[in-house]
């Protein structure tokens, strides 16, 4: 008889500046080296990078540091882009990248055991809390929507 | 096929042909039908004396601006430019700059894309589309957001 499998989610710990963001997987599409020149969006919000191809698709780059209203560093050989599926209700193609400073990692966080010193976090953020030593945060995908999607949310 | 390339492939069906612009360095997409007029630098007249204005173009009594834009779509006054290339707004159409202008073949695979966040303009989006080769993007301009974002321009 095999041992029952732990219960919990599986999560991709994406290291940002300082932080560590924590998503579940099932929210994410690839994770793909940074393209040597991201194509410029003129007009746009300044935490959005830029854009780049990817499968046929052009795939906007948010930065989430700026969006934290934090410093965005220059993305280095080591950073990637996580591209995350459409967020719910948008359009199938609406996929959208985070700039990651080092390669994501994944991770089974285990119901109760990993998040201690739990607290709200700025806007876009629904947790602020520990995973370890590192300061960890758990996106609000409402107030990601509205970042995103203004006109289409009001 | 999914909705967003029956979109794409519609677009490219009803033989819309886009010109690729040379802007500020930067390549934009325009739809060729919403250049009503591209003319030479030489043929239009300079103008000094305005913030962002950089020459006229004369037609009967009336006068079309035209403004200098950068490749992000700012107004600094910096790089050389050849032609400008106008699109049509009330109560007058609009021009801009551009280096170099080129009319793409109709076969063009155009998808659906508009920048995440806040618009920057009344009109909506100033992009509306991109052409993907590979990593790199080329965007689409919407030139109904492009003139009203000059037009604002002007009236500054």
């Amino acid at each position: 008889m095999s041992s029952p499998r732990p219960e919990g989610v599986h999560a991709l710990i994406i290291p940002l500046q300082g932080s560590v963001l924590v998503v579940p997987s099932a929210m994410i599409a690839e994770v793909v080296p940074v393209p040597q020149r991201l194509g410029r969006i003129p007009l746009s919000e300044p935490w959005l990078l830029g854009v780049f191809g990817w499968r046929l698709r052009p795939v906007p780059v948010v930065s989430f540091n700026h969006l934290l209203g934090a410093e965005e560093p220059p993305a280095s050989r080591r950073s990637r882009l996580v591209v995350f599926y459409p967020l719910p209700g948008r359009a199938a193609g609406d996929f959208f990248a985070v700039l990651s400073a080092l390669e994501p990692q994944p991770r089974l966080l285990e119901d109760g055991q990993e998040f201690n010193e739990t607290s709200t976090g700025p806007e876009g953020i629904a947790l602020m809390t520990r995973l370890g030593t590192v300061k960890a945060l758990i996106p609000d995908l409402d107030a990601l929507m509205k970042r995103f999607y203004p006109s289409a949310v009001a | 096929m999914s909705a967003e390339h029956q979109v794409a492939r519609k677009i490219a069906d009803d033989g819309e042909q886009y010109l690729r612009l040379s802007v500020g360095g930067t390549e934009f997409l325009l739809p060729s039908g919403a250049s009503i007029a591209v003319e030479p630098r030489e043929q239009l007249t300079a103008e000094t004396g305005h913030r962002y204005i950089v020459a006229w173009r004369a037609v009967l009594s009336d006068r079309w601006p035209v403004f200098h834009l950068e490749g992000d779509l700012s107004t600094r006054s910096e790089r050389p430019w050849a032609k400008a290339v106008f699109i049509d707004a009330k109560p007058f159409p609009v021009g801009f700059t551009t280096e170099d202008i080129l009319l793409l073949p109709r076969d063009l695979r155009v998808e659906p894309f508009t920048p995440l966040g806040r618009l920057p303009t009344a009109a909506g989006p100033v992009f509306s589309g991109a052409v993907v080769r590979g990593e790199e993007v080329q965007l689409l301009l919407d030139p109904l957001a492009l003139a009203a974002y000059l037009q604002y321009l002007g009236a500054q």
